[in-house]
């Protein structure tokens, strides 16, 4: 978390100083190849994907331990959350 | 986008996290009403900046719980398959839908907040520990030197509440724990610390789904967002160290008011009287 928000303070710090067009977040890839041109939106991007990506860390982490601990029930309601979020990043698609 | 906006929308960022850590609400019920009626953003781009603030929030405050053992994982995890897969729907849902109908939604949700806030109560019983169908999702968690057992019941009910719960955070950006904790303490027999915390937990997963749609339809404003999500960091910060110091009830009183006044304004906003 305390990345996301290193990112997110770097993008306003270079929008305050340079200035420059801040839209819609970008994807992953097109926000490293703009956070590398040293853009605030590229920046701000990041860390916004960093700061989404943090709670599916935690179920990730929440399946190995499960899975470790030989608890396949709770490792596959891990699996179905992760399941979920695959789904919602695959719905513009499939609408 | 003027330094002056952006600095009033940082502060106001920062008022919503800290009154949502003093009340245990996500920031979002502050957030969204703020944007839309102070700087006029559309409903939609509200909502997508408010689930970052909200996936802030929770995960700062969930990591602290889940490390002194009060969410209760095994149960959030379940709930959370069933919210996040209503954050997804509801997110979808307000994607395509008219922003006024949006405001009048909102409107009507603060004003169930407003009365939960005053009405909560705590006198349901609590679960004795033991199996919930297929699960046992039995916990415990120290309260002072006291150790709080308790199991789950209802877990289908609980399921079925907390769907509605992850609609209401993907369709209006908000966390949902003004649905998923009174359905765990009422319905599931958990306890009030455990239900918070477990939300807290939850919320995180709910408002990702919804969020990850947002920013697939290009409703995630980068600038919007990062400025909200520093401004809701750093007030609940600050909320957390003053909570131990302020008494809640006189605070959740005066708040309930001003939920009724801002649904009132939503609700003006839904008829087309303010911009």
């Amino acid at each position: 978390m305390y990345i996301s928000f290193a990112l997110l303070l770097i993008g306003v710090a270079i929008y305050l100083v340079f200035g420059g067009e801040v839209g819609s977040v970008l994807g992953p890839a097109e926000a490293i190849q703009s956070a590398l041109n040293m853009e605030a939106e590229g920046w701000m991007s990041l860390g916004i994907i960093c700061l989404i990506a943090t709670p599916l860390a935690g179920v990730f982490a929440a399946l190995v331990v499960f899975a470790r601990a030989k608890e396949f029930r709770f490792a596959a309601v891990s699996l179905m959350v992760i399941g979920v979020v695959a789904l919602a990043i695959l719905v513009k698609m499939i609408a | 986008m003027d330094p002056l906006i952006a600095l009033g929308i940082v502060l106001t960022a920062a008022a919503a996290g800290l009154l949502g850590s003093l009340l245990g609400l996500g920031g979002g019920i502050i957030i969204v009403p703020a944007l839309t009626l102070l700087f006029g953003y559309p409903m939609q781009e509200a909502i997508g900046a408010s689930l970052v603030a909200v996936i802030a929030t929770s995960t700062g405050s969930a990591s602290y719980y889940v490390e002194e053992r009060v969410s209760n994982v095994r149960l959030g995890l379940i709930l959370g398959v069933v919210t996040s897969l209503g954050g997804l729907v509801g997110a979808m849902i307000a994607v395509y839908t008219d922003q006024y109908i949006l405001a009048l939604l909102f409107g009507l949700m603060l004003l169930y907040t407003a009365y939960y806030m005053i009405r909560s109560n705590d006198s349901a019983g609590i679960c004795p520990i033991g199996p919930s169908g297929a699960f046992d999702l039995s916990c415990s968690y120290a309260e002072g030197e006291e150790k709080v057992e308790y199991g789950v019941k209802n877990l289908g009910k609980g399921m079925a509440g907390s769907l509605v719960g992850g609609v209401e955070s993907g369709m209006l950006g908000v966390g949902g724990g003004v649905v998923n904790v009174p359905v765990m303490r009422l319905w599931m027999g958990v306890p009030m610390r455990a239900a918070c915390a477990t939300s807290n937990y939850m919320i995180g997963i709910t408002a990702l789904a919804g969020a990850i749609v947002y920013f697939q339809f290009g409703l995630i404003m980068a600038g919007l967002a990062a400025i909200v999500a520093i401004g809701v960091f750093c007030g609940s910060l600050i909320g957390s160290r003053l909570s131990k110091r302020l008494q809640g009830k006189a605070l959740k009183t005066v708040f309930s008011v001003v939920l009724v006044s801002v649904a009132a304004l939503m609700f003006l906003k839904a008829m087309g009287v303010m911009p």
